[in-house]
């Protein structure tokens, strides 16, 4: 491979990804702030951002400090030492902190109108207040343990992620003590207290108990409480080299994460500065914090309640089904319209599925279906996130209990899912499952399944590959694409794949397949290298790239170095976008946009013009160095004609969209795409789409003799 | 009409450098699927080479990958298999716990096939290709040079017959294992090397100055360095050829360039790296044998073999019988070397497999047993080379130190014990060279021996008086009616001293009865 053409691997070509991450949970709030937009639904894309800041200062800030207290001295592509970046991550939050709490301000003024409020206890008139007494007596009162913090008692280790109270005691001879309560995680954050009107009235937890703490303390009185929350290190440290077992290697160190050190302190608006500088004292001197000075940046004064992420649960509660969004639900994939049989009709022509909008339901019959068929002699597939009881794990169990040899690969090192993987590992385990953790070192982070199936003619495989997870929750909120097939050429390489997961094999020779860290990247250079030849040779060069984040710089060189070529590069990235668009001599052929809307679009697609022999591919990796360099990934191409038009068509879409677009400019800012003209909301009219695609044939009759109309997007 | 299900089959090989599984469903020889194949470096070779033995860490490993492979086995239904084992485990002196380690630990039972088998194994497979891409049909002969890490094969094909065959124990590992790091760091390194090779394969040479225009169709895992140094692409079920001067090239450069030279330029790993150049000298000494055309590199590998081999016994072809023809056309060769009556063995021959053919249910023996005795027919008086006292004996030890492509050393030991009983006495309990037979084998040198006696009784004069001959079956009596024109007195009392061995036996006495023609 040649190497990075030093004139565009420069500093002031990129983006810093932390700050660019930023940016895209900005365009998650600015959600919130559209009117049009059902209340709930803006109150759970608030709740949206609340939790990706909770990961982004767990594992992104956490990772930082880590580097910044190793002394490493590292600068990012964009320049930027850790210490700069640390500090405009936090100039940068604060920001959308305070904007946060303003949405969230104008929500519940809305609310209000709606006959939905939240008060405090002082508030309440004398009934509701008689529940809520008994309430903290009845329920809150026997889970709280307050901890007094003084000499013999030391300031306790707070839970990650745990609201607590900070109370300031005095007794009559004017000595005074603090003391620790931690709001318990197993209640209900937000408590709907009875009211007799119309009105439904919503007390938090917190204050609940912060009206009836001086009960936990008896011949004290309370002076004054704060309430605060602490945000740690989360990310495992997991010795894989020298682990004997990963399954009980994984489980350890997931009993460490609840350790780790602090990194974000927030803290409610309304505490004194004393209570304040009391808990940050108590936070540095506890065992492992990061060197002196640290928290500093991240000390947050929230306005409002702490932890958002409450909302979500709040957004869902029954009776306000006006406030949300009308539930939409999957359709039966247009091409499975008229087919029985799943096998029979993936071995005619290969069948792409385009979720949300297309049901995932198919992927699980696939699997269930192979579980039953008794023609159907082994099932392999990866498995990442696959949500709460989930029917492919039980179709896998199933497979194996029908004495199907089943291979699973669990990846146990799924963020955040790694105890959820850990049980389904054991579950499948015991169903008998061959299940085997991927390797040293890699994620497995494709998604494939593979059915190998005895028939009249020889054995048959049958594949399917997607750019989203095996996950039927997600695949109801997240835009992915998927494929089915049972041309051979992906059948062997899929055997192939998995025999190199299994540790059967050494990396063979690929024939339709490329994967991580084997050549993805080589190949996607090669596919920029070939449009920019094209170009050269005046024949024109054309890539549309859709991806979740844009950082891998060699990627973002040879996309620069395509533009000064003529090629023409339009880029839909949803979040980190590290390629700076539109910059004379450099990128004035490139632009950049984000969708960010109902759905969270989440597939990875490419499109390269190669000549008018258009290509188009598939994948489960961003460009990012660690999915390219670190986990093991899968870019496929489409073959079948209508699939490679199909996906044409919604590239079209997504680049018309100015509904929910945003338009990246080169300073890095991110504006709403232009109104004018013909609105069109792409998310909108592929769920239409698939709706009439799934009525089928009949209804088709009946709309020929429907007057046509100007199509409305 | 419906095509009957094709029929499965696993291919697995546990070499010196490789352990792998080939699992492919087929119908005929070219009518096959390759399901899914699996291979992982090894480094068993080294360690034998080393220290003559395989440690129990390396074979757990092993093992691992095989239960794993038993499992990829299951998951297509193959119950089929054949597991091969090659140059480490045939020479590493444990080799009888190892094999007994896989079959406990993966239920698989283990081939170790000696060194003229696994040329044999490759031969087959890639005879077979280059026979489809037809340069088989062209003038000038192809010299097949195999070079597995442990052993260096050399076949020369020449219309449809074996003219030379040889096989001797230096490979690619074996030579870099001869020197150790130091060495291979000296400046003389070189030098060193190139000599060493020429002693070894210098004997080649005298046989191979007499062709002209050869293909050299090279195989052996070290060829994919060669390819891969040339930019190619890893081989892909067809044949890759290479010109002289394009190996030329390479061969200067190689020469020039450092181990971490070759690690940049080609992106070899440092392992890969140290066998670039014990290779390269070596492809360079067989291409100085003798005057070539091209290089020619087939796909095929010993796993390969092991395929091509199931399928040719399990499926109907005719280029079994090909290859057949091949391997008796060495056994003339061999023959020849040795200056034997070719009119008397073709007549030993035909007499001996006339018997055999009709002793059908009498002897119960196939078509293996048929080869042995075929080619036992053929060499059983090439002793009278050496002496003409006790021939019969130098013809033993003669076919025990020929390498005969297509045979065991199990099987050759019986060809040996053939020859050795055509004439005089009879297989004793006292004599070495028939009691370290099993009993199985012993058995059938005594039946084959019997067949031959008779059969050499019927020529023994070397007249070839006899021009045909027809064999019944009357009770416990073989009459063996012939005609001659001549008087064969000689034969008839022959035959009569020898058919008490060939009752003894069988329980069947054979009568020579002459029809005047």
């Amino acid at each position: 491979m040649k190497p990075m053409d030093k004139q565009l691997d420069r500093p002031e070509h990129f983006f810093n990804r932390e700050l660019s991450w930023l940016k895209f949970n900005k365009r998650v709030l600015g959600e919130a702030d559209v009117t049009i937009n059902p209340l709930l639904e803006r109150l759970k894309f608030l709740a949206i951002t609340a939790s990706n800041l909770d990961e982004f200062f767990m594992i992104r800030v956490a990772g930082l400090k880590h580097l910044l207290e190793g002394g490493v001295p590292k600068t990012d592509a964009a320049g930027l030492s850790v210490q700069e970046q640390l500090q405009r991550i936090s100039n940068d939050n604060h920001e959308l902190v305070r904007q946060q709490y303003r949405s969230l301000r104008g929500i519940l003024q809305e609310l209000e109108k709606n006959h939905i409020t939240f008060c405090d206890v002082e508030e309440l008139g004398p009934e509701s207040r008689k529940w809520v007494q008994e309430y903290f007596f009845r329920t809150i009162f026997p889970v709280v343990t307050p901890m007094a913090v003084n000499a013999s008692h030391p300031f306790p280790f707070l839970a990650n992620r745990s609201l607590n109270l900070v109370v300031t005691l005095v007794r009559e001879k004017g000595e005074s003590v603090t003391a620790v309560i931690q709001v318990p995680a197993v209640l209900s954050r937000i408590v709907e207290v009875p009211y007799n009107d119309d009105v439904r009235q919503f007390v938090f937890l917190e204050d609940i108990i912060r009206y009836y703490c001086s009960h936990f303390f008896h011949g004290y009185a309370v002076k004054e409480v704060a309430y605060f929350r602490i945000t740690r290190n989360a990310d495992l440290f997991i010795d894989e080299e020298d682990a004997e077992d990963l399954l009980a290697e994984v489980e350890k160190s997931l009993r460490q994460r609840r350790r780790g050190q602090a990194v974000r302190l927030e803290f409610g608006k309304h505490g004194s500065k004393i209570l304040r500088e009391f808990i940050i004292n108590s936070l540095r001197n506890e065992e492992d914090s990061i060197g002196d000075g640290d928290i500093d940046n991240d000390i947050y004064e929230i306005n409002g309640p702490i932890d958002c992420t409450c909302f979500f649960k709040f957004a869902d509660t029954a009776g306000f089904e006006t406030l949300r969004h009308s539930p939409t639900y999957p359709q039966l994939p247009m091409e499975l319209v008229g087919k029985d049989d799943l096998f029979d009709a993936i071995r005619e022509r290969d069948i792409m599925l385009h979720h949300p909008y297309e049901s995932f339901e198919p992927v699980v019959r696939f699997i269930r279906q192979a579980a039953e068929d008794p023609n159907v002699l082994a099932i392999k597939q990866t498995l990442y996130r696959v949500g709460g009881n989930s029917p492919i794990v039980k179709a896998l169990a199933l497979a194996a209990e029908n004495g199907k040899q089943v291979t699973v690969l669990v990846e146990l090192k799924a963020r955040f899912d790694e105890e959820n993987n850990i049980l389904w590992a054991r579950q499948l385990e015991e169903a008998g499952c061959h299940v085997i953790y991927g390797l040293v070192g890699l994620k497995t982070h494709a998604k494939m399944a593979l059915v190998v199936r005895k028939e009249t003619d020889g054995i048959k495989r049958y594949v399917h590959m997607a750019t989203g997870n095996y996950n039927n929750s997600t695949a109801k909120i997240y835009t992915d694409l998927g494929l089915f097939t049972a041309n051979d050429q992906f059948g062997a390489d899929a055997s192939a794949f998995f025999n190199v997961l299994s540790g059967y094999s050494d990396p063979p020779e690929l024939r339709k397949l490329v994967m991580a860290p084997l050549g993805l990247r080589e190949k996607i250079m090669e596919l920029i290298d070939r449009e920019i030849e094209f170009a050269s040779m005046g024949r024109g060069g054309r890539i549309i790239a859709k991806m979740n984040s844009l950082v891998d710089r060699q990627c973002v060189t040879k996309l620069y170095e395509a533009s000064q070529k003529g090629v023409k590069v339009d880029l839909i990235v949803r979040g980190i976008c590290s390629l700076r668009p539109g910059v004379r001599g450099i990128s004035e052929n490139i632009s950049v946009r984000s969708i960010v809307g109902r759905f969270l679009e989440h597939s990875r697609s490419f499109y390269f013009l190669n000549g008018g022999e258009e290509k188009v591919y598939l994948s489960s990796a961003d460009w990012m160095p660690r999915n390219l360099n670190e986990r093991v990934e899968l870019l496929f191409p489409l073959e079948d004609p209508q699939h490679i038009a199909r996906v044409k068509e919604l590239f079209d879409l997504q680049l018309q969209d100015n509904q929910k677009a945003y338009v990246m400019r080169s300073d890095g800012t991110y504006r709403r795409a232009d109104r004018r003209g013909q609105a069109v909301h792409c998310q909108h009219a592929l769920y239409q789409q698939a709706q009439a695609a799934a009525k089928g044939q009949e209804i088709s009759i009946k709309q020929r003799l429907q007057p046509m109309y100007r199509k409305e997007e | 009409m419906a095509k009957h299900a094709p029929d499965l089959f696993a291919a697995i090989h546990v070499g010196s450098e490789m352990v792998g599984v080939q699992i492919v469903e087929y119908r005929s020889l070219d009518d096959f699927r390759i399901l899914d194949q699996a291979w992982r470096q090894v480094m068993l070779g080294e360690e034998t080479f080393k220290t003559g033995r395989i440690s129990f860490g390396a074979i757990t490993h092993i093992c691992e990958l095989l239960k794993g492979y038993r499992r990829l086995l299951s998951e297509y239904g193959v119950r089929d298999y054949r597991l091969v084992a090659t140059t480490a485990i045939r020479e590493a002196q444990n080799q009888a716990y190892i094999i007994d380690q896989i079959r406990v630990k993966t239920g698989f039972s283990v081939d170790v096939v000696d060194m003229p088998q696994e040329i044999f194994y490759k031969y087959l497979a890639l005879f077979l290709s280059v026979h489809r891409h037809g340069l088989t049909a062209r003038k000038g002969g192809l010299l097949f040079v195999d070079i597995s890490s442990g052993g260096l094969g050399i076949t020369l094909y020449k219309e449809g017959v074996l003219t030379y065959q040889q096989n001797i124990h230096i490979g690619a590992l074996r030579i870099k294992e001869s020197f150790d790091k130091k060495q291979r760091d000296s400046a003389y390194f070189l030098q060193a090397l190139s000599e060493y090779i020429y002693s070894t394969i210098e004997p080649v040479e005298h046989e191979m100055r007499k062709h002209k225009n050869m293909y050299l169709v090279l195989s052996g895992t070290e060829t994919r360095l060669l390819l891969k140094m040339l930019g190619r692409e890893e081989p892909n079920g067809e044949l890759s050829f290479v010109s002289l001067e394009e190996f030329t090239a390479i061969y200067e450069q190689v020469m020039t360039l450092t181990l971490g030279q070759l690690t940049k330029r080609f992106g070899f790993t440092e392992q890969k790296a140290e066998m670039v150049l014990p290779t390269i000298v070596l492809y360079q000494h067989i291409l100085s044998l003798a005057q070539f055309q091209e290089i020619v590199i087939p796909a095929d590998q010993f796993i390969d073999g092991i395929r091509v081999l199931h399928i040719m016994e399990r499926a109907k072809d005719e280029r079994r019988e090909l290859i057949e023809e091949q391997i008796v056309s060495l056994a003339h060769t061999i023959g020849r070397k040795y200056q034997y009556d070719e009119v008397h063995a073709a007549d030993v021959t035909r007499w001996a497999l006339l018997i055999f053919d009709r002793m059908g249910r009498v002897h119960g023996l196939g078509k293996r047993e048929r080869r042995l005795l075929r080619v036992a027919a053929i060499l059983h008086d090439i002793g009278k080379f050496i002496s003409l006292r006790r021939h019969y004996f130098y013809s033993y030890r003669l076919i025990l130190s020929s390498d005969i492509l297509g045979f065991s050393e199990k099987e050759k030991w019986v060809m040996a014990n053939v020859a050795h009983y055509h004439d005089k006495g009879t297989p004793k309990e006292t004599e070495h060279n028939f009691t370290a037979l099993s009993l199985k084998e012993q058995v059938l040198v005594s039946k084959l021996a019997a067949i031959i006696r008779l059969a050499d009784a019927l020529d023994c004069s070397r007249g070839q008086k006899i021009s045909h001959a027809d064999v019944n079956f009357r009770g416990d009596e073989m009459q063996v009616t012939v005609i001659a024109q001549q008087d064969i007195s000689l034969e008839e009392w022959t035959f009569a001293a020898r058919s008490q061995f060939f009752e003894d036996v069988f329980g069947i006495k054979a009568i020579l009865k002459r029809n005047a023609g």
